[in-house]
C-alpha cells in the first residue's frame, strides 16, 4: 500500500520535525511548506491525501490559503485539518474568520492538545 | 390611572374650582335676594301699614277737633236755650259744608235730635241708644270713633248718603262664602262732643261724621303719602283699602276694568286671622288681580270690637322683576368673572406647563446624549429658574463624566489591546512551542527515536506528564480569560453527547486511563442529543474526565451515565475516589480553589478546571454539583436540551 501523503503548511519547522517520527510510525509521508503561498504551490504538484494548515503565519494567513485551496480543481475533496494555537475568538476580527475556518476546514485541532489528538484526527480522515 | 396632559389637568381643576365658586355664589345670591330683599319688602309693608294707620287716626283726630271747637261756639248753646232751630239749621249747614262733613247733628241732653244739618226735615228721634252718643252723654267728653251706621240711620241723614253706602257684593274666588248679596249699612268715622251751658250744665251733644263707603280720601292719601302714587307698568305700586267687615268699601285697588274694586271681599284666610281672631296679617296675598306684599289690621269700634280692616299692599311684580334683574346682573357678573378666570387659567396653565414642556425637551435631549443643551434660566419664576439651573448643572456634570468616561474607555481599550496581545502570544507562541516539545517527548518516550532504557522511560514519563499539565494549564488560562471578558458565548449546534463529547474526551485521556488501569463504563445513551456549543462542552467534559482520572484510585471505576429529563439532560461522572467532605463541596467550584487534602495536594491542578466547567454549564442554562458516595464521588450536571 502506497504511503499516504500529508501536506503540512506550518512556518515553525520545529513542530513538523517533532511530529515526524510519530507520522513515520504511521507510515505517512509529510511534505512541509513554510508559508501559505508555498503550501498552495506544493498542493497543486504533490497531490496530497490530507492537508494540515497553521493559521498565524508570516505572510498570508492560513484561512485565506484554505479558501484558495478549496477552490482549486482536484483539491475540493482533500480534507484539511487546522492545527493552530488560535482556537477561539480572541479579537474582534478573528470572530468571523473562525466561523469561516469551521465551515471550510474539516476539523480543528488545538496545538495545546496531546499529540495523539492530531494523530487520531488524521487517522480518521485517512480512513485508517 | 388615566394619564392626562398637565395643561388639561390644571384647566380641569381650575374649572372645577370656578364651578364650585359660581354655584356657591349663586346659592348666596338666591339666599340674599330671598332673605334680604323679599323680607325687607315685607317689613316695609308693615311700616307702611303704620303710616296708613297714622293717616286714618289723623282723619279721626281732625274730625274730633272740628266737632270740639264747633261745640264751643256760643250760637249753639244760645240756640238750644232759645230753641232757635232756624238759626241752628242755617249755621250748622254752613259749618258742615265748610268742613265738608257728611253729617252734622245736634241732640238735646236726652239724646233726642234737635236738628240734622244735612236733612233738617227729620228730627225729634232719639239717639240715646247710639253707642257714641250714649258714651258722650254719660262721660261728657269729646269722643271720636269708627262706627257702623245702620241703613235706616243713613236714610235719616239723606237718601243720597244711604245710596252712597249701599254696596252690592262682587263675588271673588277666595272670599269667605256668604248667603248675603248686598250691604246697606255704612261705616263712618264719627266724633261727638258735649255742649255745655254757661253754668257748665250739659245742654246736648253735637256730632259729626264722614261716611267711609265710596269715600277715597284716606286711601288715596295713603297712596300719595306712602307710595308717592308710584306706578309700575300702569298699575299703582302701593294700594290701600278700608274694609267694612270683609267688604271693600274704600280702596284704590283696581279691577281688570280699571274701576275701584268696591264690593269685593277679603280672602277667607285673612278673614279668619283679622276679623275672627282680631290679629294683624302680614304676608303675600292675591288681591283682586295680582300678588301683593300685604299687611292687614283690624279697625275697631268704641267697644273694641273688630268692625273692619285697614289694608296696605305693595305690588309684588316690581319686586319679582327686580329680583329677576338682580339675578340676571349677578349671573352676568359671574359669567364675566368665569370667563376672565378661564382666560387666566389658560394663561396660568400655559405658564406652568410650558417650563415643564421645556424641561421635557431638555431631558429628552439629555437622554439622546446631547449634554451641551442648556435650559433658559430666566423663566420669570424663582423655582423654575432654580430647576433650570440645577438641570444645567446636572447636564454639565454629565458632560464632564461622559468626557472622563470616554478617556477611561480609551485607556481601557489600550489595556484590552495589551491583553489581547498577551492572549495572542500565549495562544500562538506558547502553544506552538508546547506542541513541538510534547511531540518530541512523546516520540522519545514511545521509542520512535530508538530504544530507551527503563530509567530514561520513567524520566520521560514525568516530562510528558508535566508537559500535559502545562498544556492543560494554558488551555484553562485561555478559557478563564474568555470567561472574564464575557466572551464565553455559546455557539450552539445539534450534537450527540456520547459520540461527539464524551467519547472524544475519553479518547484524549485513553493513555492515562490505561496507565492507571482504570475501568471505564460509558452508559450515556447514544440517542441523547442536545443543542450546545461543542467546543465549550468539550472543555467541560475534558475537565470532568481529567479530574475523574487524576483523582481516581488506580484500578478504580469510572462510570458515565445519563438521564433524559424531558427538557433537560442529566449527566453523571462517577469515579472511585476519596469522598469529598461536605464542607468542601462549595469550595470546589470556586476559582483557584483546591482541596486541602493530603492525597490531592500530591496531584497537580490549577484550581480552574471546575470553575470553568461550572461557567460553561451555566451558559447552557444548567447547573453542576457533586455528590460524594460511599467509595467515590459523583459529579452531576444538567443542561437544557434546547432542541
Amino acid at each position: 500500500m502506497a504511503k499516504k501523503k500529508i501536506l503540512w503548511v506550518e512556518d515553525d519547522e520545529e513542530i513538523i520535525s517533532a511530529f515526524k517520527p510519530l507520522f513515520e510510525s504511521k507510515q505517512w509521508e509529510v511534505f512541509s511548506a513554510s508559508s501559505a503561498e508555498k503550501g498552495k504551490a506544493m498542493a497543486g504538484q504533490a497531490n496530497p491525501d490530507l492537508i494540515i494548515m497553521d493559521i498565524i503565519m508570516v505572510g498570508e494567513h492560513g484561512y485565506a490559503a484554505i479558501e484558495d485551496l478549496k477552490k482549486e480543481a482536484g483539491l475540493e475533496n482533500v480534507p484539511i485539518i487546522v492545527f493552530s494555537g488560535v482556537t477561539h475568538r480572541w479579537s474582534e476580527t478573528s470572530a468571523s474568520l473562525q466561523d469561516a475556518l469551521v465551515t471550510e476546514a474539516c476539523e480543528f485541532v488545538d496545538k495545546a492538545e496531546k499529540p495523539e489528538v492530531l494523530i487520531n484526527t488524521i487517522s480518521k480522515y485517512l480512513n485508517e | 390611572m388615566k394619564t392626562k396632559r398637565l395643561r388639561r389637568k390644571i384647566l380641569i381643576s381650575f374649572f372645577s374650582i370656578i364651578t364650585i365658586f359660581v354655584l356657591s355664589m349663586a346659592a348666596l345670591g338666591v339666599y340674599v335676594i330671598k332673605h334680604d330683599i323679599i323680607e325687607r319688602a315685607q317689613t316695609k309693608v308693615k311700616n307702611d301699614l303704620n303710616s296708613a294707620r297714622q293717616i286714618y287716626r289723623e282723619e279721626t283726630e281732625n274730625l274730633k277737633d272740628v266737632i270740639r271747637f264747633t261745640a264751643l261756639r256760643f250760637f249753639i248753646k244760645d240756640a238750644i236755650l232759645d230753641n232757635d232751630t232756624e238759626s241752628l239749621k242755617k249755621q250748622l249747614e254752613e259749618i258742615r259744608k265748610i268742613e265738608s262733613l257728611d253729617v252734622l247733628t245736634l241732640t238735646d241732653k236726652a239724646g233726642r235730635v234737635i236738628i240734622r244739618a244735612r236733612n233738617p226735615s227729620v228730627c225729634g228721634d232719639s239717639l240715646a241708644d247710639d253707642e257714641l252718643i250714649s258714651h258722650v252723654l254719660s262721660l261728657s267728653k269729646v269722643t271720636a270713633a269708627t262706627v257702623i251706621v245702620p241703613a235706616e240711620e243713613l236714610m235719616k241723614e239723606g237718601a243720597d248718603l244711604a245710596e252712597q253706602a249701599y254696596i252690592k257684593f262682587i263675588s271673588t274666588p277666595k272670599a269667605k262664602p256668604t248667603s248675603e248679596t248686598e250691604q246697606a249699612s255704612g261705616m263712618m268715622i264719627k266724633a261727638a262732643s258735649p255742649v255745655f251751658g254757661d253754668d257748665g250744665s250739659l245742654l246736648g251733644v253735637l256730632y259729626g261724621g264722614n261716611l267711609l263707603n265710596r269715600n277715597y280720601k284716606i286711601v288715596d292719601r295713603v297712596k300719595e303719602t306712602v307710595y308717592q302714587a308710584a306706578k309700575y307698568k300702569g298699575k299703582d305700586v302701593g294700594t290701600a283699602t278700608i274694609f267694612q267687615g270683609d267688604l271693600r268699601i274704600s280702596t284704590n285697588v283696581m279691577t281688570k276694568n280699571g274701576n275701584r274694586a268696591i264690593g269685593t271681599r277679603v280672602s277667607e284666610k285673612v278673614y279668619e286671622q283679622v276679623l275672627t281672631k282680631g290679629l294683624p296679617w302680614i304676608d303675600r296675598a292675591f288681591v283682586v288681580t295680582d300678588w301683593y306684599k300685604t299687611a292687614y289690621e283690624p279697625i275697631r269700634n268704641i267697644k273694641g270690637q273688630t268692625i273692619g280692616i285697614l289694608y296696605v299692599g305693595t305690588l309684588e311684580k316690581p319686586l319679582v322683576d327686580m329680583t329677576k334683574s338682580i339675578f340676571l346682573v349677578f349671573l352676568l357678573i359671574v359669567l364675566i368673572t368665569t370667563l376672565l378666570a378661564g382666560v387666566f387659567a389658560l394663561i396660568l396653565a400655559g405658564a406652568v406647563s410650558q417650563p415643564l414642556t421645556n424641561m421635557l425637551t431638555a431631558t429628552r435631549k439629555l437622554s439622546e446624549g446631547n449634554f451641551s443643551y442648556k435650559m433658559d434660566i430666566e423663566t420669570g419664576t424663582v423655582e423654575l429658574n432654580m430647576l433650570a439651573a440645577s438641570f444645567n448643572d446636572m447636564s454639565s456634570q454629565l458632560d464632564e463624566r461622559e468626557h472622563s468616561l470616554k478617556i477611561s474607555n480609551e485607556k481601557l481599550a489600550t489595556l484590552n489591546k495589551t491583553y489581547l496581545d498577551l492572549v495572542g502570544f500565549v495562544s500562538h507562541e506558547l502553544k506552538g512551542v508546547l506542541a513541538s516539545t510534547i511531540a518530541n517527548a512523546y516520540s522519545v518516550r514511545d521509542g520512535f527515536l530508538g530504544v530507551i532504557n527503563p530509567k530514561q522511560c520513567k524520566a520521560l514519563e514525568s516530562v510528558t506528564r508535566n508537559l500535559d499539565y502545562l498544556a492543560a494549564t494554558v488551555k484553562n488560562f485561555l478559557s478563564l480569560s474568555r470567561i472574564e471578558r464575557g466572551e464565553l458565548v455559546p455557539d450552539k449546534t445539534d450534537i450527540c453527547l456520547r459520540e461527539d463529547v464524551f467519547n472524544a474526551s475519553l479518547d484524549t485521556f485513553a493513555r492515562k486511563i490505561a496507565e492507571k488501569q482504570m475501568e471505564i463504563t460509558n452508559n450515556i445513551q447514544l440517542q441523547l442529543r442536545v443543542k450546545c456549543d461543542i467546543d465549550l462542552l468539550l472543555i467541560a467534559a475534558n475537565n470532568l474526565i481529567a479530574n475523574a482520572v487524576k483523582y481516581g484510585f488506580d484500578k478504580g471505576k469510572i462510570i458515565l451515565s445519563s438521564k433524559d429529563l424531558g427538557d433537560k439532560v442529566q449527566i453523571e461522572i462517577y469515579n472511585d475516589s476519596m469522598p469529598i467532605r461536605d464542607n468542601e463541596k462549595r469550595k470546589l467550584f470556586k476559582k483557584f480553589s483546591r482541596l486541602d487534602t493530603d492525597e490531592k495536594k500530591q496531584v497537580k491542578g490549577t484550581g480552574l478546571g471546575l470553575f470553568i466547567t461550572k461557567e460553561i454549564i451555566e451558559k447552557h442554562s444548567g447547573n453542576i454539583w457533586v455528590e460524594p458516595k460511599e467509595n467515590g464521588n459523583c459529579f452531576i450536571f444538567e443542561i437544557e436540551k434546547g432542541l
